[in-house]
């Protein structure tokens, strides 16, 4: 070459100088290729970093880019020359001697098909196009996205003929929509290297997704031969001279658009010399100029293919087929690496645009999406050194960047990465996504790259980085209703509240109702305030109201009309004092004694006779005194009786006026007579204990220790120091307990709580009528041995006991008052009776009659 | 401490004692003297509380004197009805009391001569109420428990009382009566008996168990 392109205005310029004289841009390569890189890379070789500072002095200006409809122009790669691998510079040089020292055992079994066709870049090598430099960075950078089916047709069919091999990767070109890397190499090899059209960083790893479909692995090795990671970018195209006549018969042809058509194109296939005039990224155009790409180290398959001749058209340019336009819809890093590459193999609309298909015209528009070199040229310049993982990724897009950025986990710990060497690795997909997308890959990306965290990098799961959209599709499900039929729109704030800290759904927010109780979520629902009631029901409403109304209303109290009762009040009593009176004035028997003798009173009779003379008896005197007149008229015949024995009494009463009652007893004769007539003297015969106060407590201390419950007598005196209770200490020592009462109650407080006490000694009970029904079960059960009740049992006890000197005692007087009264009560009841019957009767026969 | 808790406090001390108290008494049921014939502790302890509880009831009755004695003051004081009445309440109440510290023999003639005759008047003038209150009766309500009412009384009368001139009426003294009175009525007695034992059994257990505190407390 005489004169030098200019990489950056693709004016030619003289050899001696380094700076373009049209434009300023450098000429020559500031670092050259270094010595381990015109030497093949082993198999196991680390791959020898290089400076990527070349890259920043290529200044890219806006009309370098080639718009849609525009033809692309050829431009000079030479500054980028440096970077290439070793391989392609000995192509350009024709030294084909690389190629054939590339042993099997050092170049992987699927560069073996490249490798043996060095002849075709071996005759080339000084006017191989820029556009081939870039071709190692992109068989190595996407070397492992090598199909499987890609892989098997190498090895099986090395020695396929071009038509076979194209009928073979038609199905290819198909799922590409272009030159699938199945294709072969040296196909789209020649065709970049047609098209020596200056391009973006962005668009660098377009090459290495071409390269990435070769997958070829020594073009790995290749890339450790350049060293440079941006070398990745600058696919480097084989300049086979023996490349294909069908590939030069593609349409498209850059014959007429590019002002030097390189004359690898002679020879390449008619299908790459259609696509020679596509997609040459500006990185390249140096590496044109440089002319020293190793084209010995072009694969054997490589070669295989570029001796091939293949006169077909390329199946890629026919419409794009259902099943490919679907494409769009699967999300797949590998697909999208896929496409990323079949966007940049296809051919500008300026050149070939009659014979693309239309699906394919807006695919090179989207060339501008990366418009912005500058930018990018800083972010390249911002690029770490490169690493295993680094190495050979080139710009990021905008928001496959902040993807990248996010993977580092805060707290520090490193993220979990993926094999980068795989197909979904990092690098590349970072390859894929700095492409030209389309628009239909444009869309695609941010889901891959929101898909992208969760295939290679782990990122700890804290509620921050889940979002509801992440929740599945289950927990959704089971978010309660109230949360999504709800009105109230929850803000962030509150949905942040509701992220849930513990249990299993930790980390999930809007799970839960934000608020506690599901009221407050609920919207209140509406009721119908008409409230429907029927016919029937408003009959038995007005009847209620009426109902109501009627008892509401002051009624004029009725005054029952009843006769004077003062009248009959006064001639009752007359008749009950006369009937009682006049017996006890007249002194005339009237009535006869009574015959019935009663089985209890009989027992007491018979213990009253058992006992010993001077035996201490406890009497108790626990009645009223409104009662004294029956009690004393009842008990009068018994005490007769028991004195007439001579005992020793102790006087003892739970009632205040016991103890007079008692005294009144003994000594009054008006009270009884004949028991007066006994002259008991206190102190010698009898001692009053007096009140025992407590009620049931009171006669249970007095049953378990009377010498402490009653320790006084009535006068004061030491009760139990005198004559009467000598030798009483306890209840059982008396023989005899004999209660005098009215009242069931204190009988039965005398029978539970003493009756255990007494021992042996017999508890005798003398008690009033109204009582009888209640101290006689008392009787039944043993528990008192002898009972006698009222003035009727009095008078039966006289009856029985017959006094020695026969004279009357006090039930006798009141015998036949008794009688008289009662009778004269028994005929004012029963006449009454029928009379108010009637009258009554009548009553309300006048009632009825007014009424009616 | 706390003054909102000492109520509190109050309750469960005496809750204690009142159930200590029930416990110990009825051990001494139980454990009634030794084995040399003396008397328990348990014994002496019942013992020791019973005499208690007999000071403190026979202390009830002057409380309830001093009751009296209040009640009837404050009516005089304020002039209301009937405080002619509880000014001779009072009079007699001191006269008497005067009289049982200065001359004790006197109040024997008082309790004799005013007592005992006013409450055996009360109790006669009973018979002529419930005579007149009988023949009312069908009167103002005819229906069969009334009649039953009354063939009852009259039955336990004309049994219980023999007819001048005639003596006791030989069915109904010797048979229907003590029927009524013995049988029937007693049977519902024992009835009445039963449940007073059984409600006395268990409210002492309610009051052992602390359940029933009518010494103070929440019940």
């Amino acid at each position: 070459m005489a004169d030098v392109l200019c990489p950056i205005c693709g004016k030619s310029n003289p050899t001696e100088l380094e700076d373009c004289q049209f434009c300023g841009a450098r000429l020559t390569p500031l670092s050259p290729s270094t010595p381990s890189a015109s030497q093949p890379i082993k198999a196991g070789d680390n791959p020898v970093v290089k400076k990527t500072s070349e890259f920043e002095k290529v200044k890219i200006t806006p009309g370098d880019f080639v718009h849609p409809g525009e033809a692309p122009t050829e431009k000079s790669t030479g500054a980028l020359e440096s970077t290439l691998p070793a391989w392609l510079r000995t192509l350009r040089k024709g030294d084909d001697s690389a190629g054939a020292e590339s042993t099997p055992d050092a170049i992987p079994d699927q560069s073996l098909p490249l490798s043996s066709a060095p002849d075709t870049s071996s005759e080339s090598s000084d006017d191989q196009p820029d556009w081939l430099t870039g071709l190692g960075k992109a068989a190595s950078d996407d070397e492992k996205e090598i199909p499987d089916w890609l892989e098997s047709l190498r090895e099986e069919k090395p020695g396929t003929s071009p038509q076979e091999f194209m009928s073979l990767q038609e199905p290819a070109l198909n799922q590409t929509g272009s030159l699938s890397p199945g294709v072969g190499d040296a196909e789209w090899a020649a065709r970049l290297g047609s098209e020596p059209k200056p391009e973006t960083p962005e668009t660098k790893p377009q090459g290495d997704q071409q390269g990435g479909e070769a997958s070829l692995n020594w073009l790995d090795s290749l890339e450790s031969d350049s060293g440079v990671p941006n070398a990745e970018g600058q696919p480097v195209a084989p300049q086979d001279e023996a490349l294909n006549d069908w590939l030069s018969g593609l349409p498209g042809s850059s014959e007429e658009n590019q002002p030097e058509p390189p004359r690898e194109a002679e020879n390449l296939p008619g299908m790459l010399n259609l696509l020679q005039e596509k997609t040459l990224e500006p990185e390249l155009a140096p590496l044109e100029d440089d002319g020293k790409a190793a084209d010995s180290e072009i694969p054997d398959w490589l070669s295989k293919l570029g001796s091939t001749p293949v006169t077909t058209e390329v199946p890629g340019k026919e419409s794009l087929p259902d099943w490919l336009s679907d494409m769009e819809t699967k999300a797949g890093p590998e697909s999208v690496a896929t496409e990323s590459n079949f966007s940049s193999d296809l051919p500008t609309p300026g050149a070939t645009g009659e014979e693309i298909p239309g699906w394919l015209s807006p695919l090179p528009a989207d060339a501008k999406a990366t418009e912005n070199p500058v930018s990018e040229k800083e972010k390249f310049d911002e690029a770490p050194p490169p690493s295993a993982v680094r190495e050979g990724t080139g710009p990021m897009p905008m928001w496959l960047a902040g993807i990248e950025r996010s993977k580092t986990p805060k707290d520090g710990t490193p993220a979990l990465i993926t094999n980068d060497e795989g197909p979904g690795s990092e690098r590349n997909h970072g390859a894929a996504f700095s492409l030209e997308m389309p628009d239909w890959l444009s869309k695609l990306n941010p889901e891959h790259a929101s898909e992208k965290p969760s295939m290679g990098i782990t990122e700890p799961s804290t509620p921050e980085n889940l979002g509801i959209s992440e929740l599945p599709s289950w927990v959704q499900a089971m978010r309660p209703v109230e949360s999504v039929l709800s009105d109230t729109k929850i803000t962030p704030q509150e949905d942040a509240q509701v992220t849930e800290q513990t249990g299993p759904l930790a980390g999930l927010q809007g799970v839960l109702p934000s608020s506690p109780g599901l009221g407050t979520l609920r919207k209140p629902p509406a009721y119908n305030s008409i409230l429907k009631v029927t016919d029937g029901q408003q009959r038995y409403t007005a009847a209620l109201e009426r109902l109501i109304s009627s008892e509401t209303q002051p009624q004029a109290a009725k005054r029952s009309r009843l006769a004077s009762n003062r009248l009959w009040r006064w001639l009752i009593a007359f008749l009950l004092f006369l009937a009682v009176g006049l017996p006890l004035i007249m002194g005339i028997p009237v009535t006869p004694a009574s015959t019935l003798q009663p089985p209890e009173m009989v027992s007491a009779f018979t213990i009253i006779s058992t006992l010993p003379s001077n035996a201490p008896v406890l009497v108790v005197f626990d009645y009223d005194p409104a009662l004294s007149g029956e009690l004393e008229a009842a008990a009068s015949p018994l005490m007769d009786h028991l004195l007439l024995q001579g005992p020793r009494l102790a006087l003892i009463s739970t009632s205040p006026t016991g103890p007079a009652l008692a005294e009144r007893f003994l000594h009054d004769t008006s009270a009884s007579p004949l028991v007066a007539g006994y002259n008991y003297q206190p102190g010698q015969q009898y001692v009053n204990l007096g009140y025992l106060a407590g009620g049931p407590a009171g006669v249970q201390y007095f049953a378990n220790s009377p010498t402490k419950a009653a320790q006084y007598t009535l006068d004061g005196q030491p009760a139990w120091t005198l004559p009467p209770l000598q030798g009483v200490r306890v209840l059982s020592d008396f023989a005899a307990v004999i209660v005098l009462t009215d009242n069931a109650d204190s009988g039965r407080i005398w029978i539970e709580q003493a009756g255990s006490m007494v021992g042996n000694s017999p508890m005798l009970m003398v008690i009033s009528a109204q009582a009888e029904p209640m101290i006689l079960p008392y009787y039944d059960s043993g528990q008192i041995k002898g009972l006698v009740t009222g003035l009727a049992g009095g008078e039966a006890y006289g009856q029985t006991f017959i006094r020695p000197d026969s004279r009357p005692g006090l039930t006798e007087r009141y015998w036949d008052s008794f009688s008289v009264g009662t009778l004269v009560m028994e005929i004012l009841i029963v006449a009454g009776a029928i009379w108010s019957a009637i009258a009554g009767w009548r009553a309300r026969l006048d009632k009825s009659g007014e009424k009616v | 401490m706390n003054p909102r808790r000492f109520p509190s406090l109050i309750a469960i001390v005496s809750t204690a004692i009142a159930i200590a108290s029930g416990v110990l008494v009825l051990a001494g049921y139980f454990y009634v003297q030794n084995g040399n014939g003396q008397a328990s502790l348990f014994m002496n302890i019942r013992l020791t509380l019973l005499d208690w509880a007999v000071i403190l009831a026979g202390f009830a009755v002057f409380i309830g004197i001093y009751n009296l004695f209040q009640v009837h003051f404050k009516k005089i004081k304020k002039t209301q009805l009937g405080s002619l009445y509880s000014l001779l309440l009072l009079i007699s109440l001191a006269v008497t009391f005067l009289l049982g510290l200065v001359k004790p023999s006197l109040m024997g003639f008082v309790f004799t001569t005013v007592q005992l005759p006013v409450e055996a008047s009360l109790m006669a003038l009973l018979a002529v109420t419930l005579t007149y209150a009988s023949i009312r009766l069908l009167r103002r309500r005819l229906n069969l428990l009334s009649v039953i009412f009354l063939v009852t009384a009259l039955l336990i009368l004309l049994g219980t009382a023999p007819l001048p001139f005639l003596g006791n009426i030989p069915v109904l003294s010797d048979w229907m009566r003590p029927f009524i009175a013995q049988v029937m009525a007693v049977a519902g007695a024992r009835g009445i008996l039963l449940g007073v034992a059984l409600g006395t059994l268990t409210t002492g257990l309610r009051i052992l168990f602390g359940a029933d505190r009518p010494y103070g407390g929440n019940k």
